[in-house]
């Protein structure tokens, strides 16, 4: 641990970078969660039905999962300083205008148009490729904190909004949310963030005297570093992360939308099923923290294929132990595995493909993921009504996983990833004296 | 699309009404009532926030410091 400090009394600053976007992802994602919690207010208020409510949710889904890609472009090009503070300020922006919405076609423009595409300035690609360029050494550690937030966000905002609807109603918690954004993630955006260590004349990781600023600047030149990002789609790495993380994308978005259900259709309570999903997300915060600090010090692609193959089994018990027991049984193991794919993969995609266009690339990878998790909860639910059982949706998820573990153990992170070019050509500068 | 968002913006993110209302009943008997869950949590995200800037900017004046030295 000592080496995460510059000095004893001096934290490198890319950690409250770390901890100031933790927060921002933290009260995001606690406002986005809380679409759920209005959903009754505006059913009764705008005498509309479920249905047309849903339209906002399922435009929201598809713009959010388009933007990422874009965004990334953006951050490439103009730094995530400039795209954070964007995507804040237009986001609260949002909020207070669906603060005034008269109806339901409102609802599904200010909703599904204009806040999921501006909250893409402040999500989970955005932040997570600032950080990228803050570590190289403690990068896997510093996305697993960075994404914790995003995992205690729902699970506190989420009541905070209920309650608040319940005092105030849910026009009045809505400006609350940008208040939010005014006074909390605006402030802290403006104030820490920095697009880069170099601007503030720091090293990654605050490592740094001139050697060591040598090792890292030969850290972030790997073989595939792309200066154009379509150049990275002739390269198998790409492909083998993006095709592992459409899995990732299908597997928990099925387990988020239909977890619950299942646990009703095999007889089990929605209570039971609800704590045990309460239990796989309490979970999902230690490991996930736990796989981050792992994944510094061995090879991610073994640790994201073996995330994966957890997640498998998981999904086998679903299939296989008794309803009671698969379904404690994957709230402990599944949730082992939850999040952990998102700190991995976007640490491997820096790696092996350098920090000028990471921000595309994680944008890619993270649009397949949205839009593959949105399809197969549709799939999912077609399949439960026609068969009336869960069983081959989970069996197809698990075939999924089996394949994403070896498409991520077979990725030749040695050979193309930039933190053993480092070491390889130390070893060869050792050799050589 | 609609099935999809039929399951999906019910539960959208971790949080289904079932465990929301079991976080709800585990708050209520922890803070008394939802008020004081709000008061609560308020006053801690304005801690954390002036903290977390206040501590930010004194690291980046130091910095600064240790640069122009």
């Amino acid at each position: 641990m000592g080496s995460l400090f510059k000095k004893t009394s001096n934290i490198f600053y890319g950690w409250y970078i770390v901890f100031g976007l933790a927060f921002v992802t933290f009260l995001d994602m606690g406002a986005r969660q809380s679409f759920g919690v209005f959903v009754h207010e505006w059913e009764l208020e705008f005498s509309t039905s479920v249905s047309s409510i849903s339209v906002a949710a399922s435009i929201g889904l598809v713009v959010a999962g388009l933007a990422a890609p874009l965004y990334g472009a953006l951050i490439d090009r103009f730094g995530s300083r400039i795209i954070l503070l964007f995507g804040a300020t237009l986001t609260g922006f949002g909020y207070l205008l669906l603060s005034m919405i008269p109806n339901v076609f409102f609802l599904a423009f200010v909703w599904g148009c204009i806040i999921s595409l501006t909250a893409g300035g402040i999500s989970i690609t955005v932040v997570t490729v600032t950080i990228a360029r803050w570590f190289d050494k403690f990068r896997g550690i510093a996305m697993s904190v960075l994404l914790s937030g995003a995992a205690l966000g729902g699970l506190l905002l989420v009541p905070f909004s209920s309650y608040l609807t319940d005092i105030i109603g849910w026009r009045f918690t809505v400006v609350g949310f940008v208040l939010l954004y005014g006074l909390v993630a605006i402030p802290i955006i403006w104030n820490l963030v920095q697009n880069s260590p170099a601007s503030l004349g720091l090293v990654p990781d605050g490592i740094g005297d001139k050697d060591s600023e040598e090792t890292i600047s030969r850290a972030m030149s790997p073989p595939l570093e792309v200066k154009k990002w379509r150049s990275a789609l002739h390269s198998l790495p790409f492909w083998q992360l993006s095709l592992a993380y459409v899995v990732c994308g299908v597997s928990t978005s099925i387990i988020s939308v239909h977890y619950v259900r299942w646990a009703i259709s095999e007889g089990i309570s929605s209570t039971q099923g609800a704590l045990a999903f309460g239990v796989l997300a309490g979970v999902n915060g230690s490991v996930l923290l736990l796989v981050g600090w792992l994944s510094d010090r061995v090879e991610r692609r073994l640790l994201l294929g073996t995330v994966y193959g957890i997640r498998a089994i998981g999904f086998l018990c679903l299939v296989i132990l008794p309803p009671a027991w698969g379904l404690w049984t994957f709230a402990i193991v599944g949730g082992g595995s939850w999040l952990s794919s998102v700190p991995l993969t976007s640490s491997l995609t820096a790696d092996i493909y350098g920090l000028k266009q990471v921000g595309t690339l994680t944008g890619l990878t993270n649009c397949a993921h949205a839009l593959g998790g949105g399809a197969s909860v549709w799939i999912a639910g077609t399949v439960f009504d026609s068969a009336g059982s869960y069983d081959n949706v989970f069996l197809g998820v698990v075939i999924g996983l089996v394949v994403a573990m070896f498409i991520s153990w077979s990725v030749q992170e040695r050979r193309f990833s930039g933190r053993y070019q480092t070491a390889h050509t130390e070893l060869t500068g050792a050799a050589a004296n | 699309m609609l099935p999809l968002t039929d399951y999906r913006f019910h539960h959208e993110g971790p949080i289904d009404p079932t465990l929301l209302s079991w976080i709800r009943s585990i708050l209520d008997q922890f803070f008394g009532s939802g008020l004081v869950f709000v008061i609560v949590l308020s006053l801690l995200i304005s801690i954390v926030t002036i903290g977390i800037i206040f501590m930010g900017r004194r690291a980046r004046i130091q910095v600064d410091e240790n640069h122009s030295e």
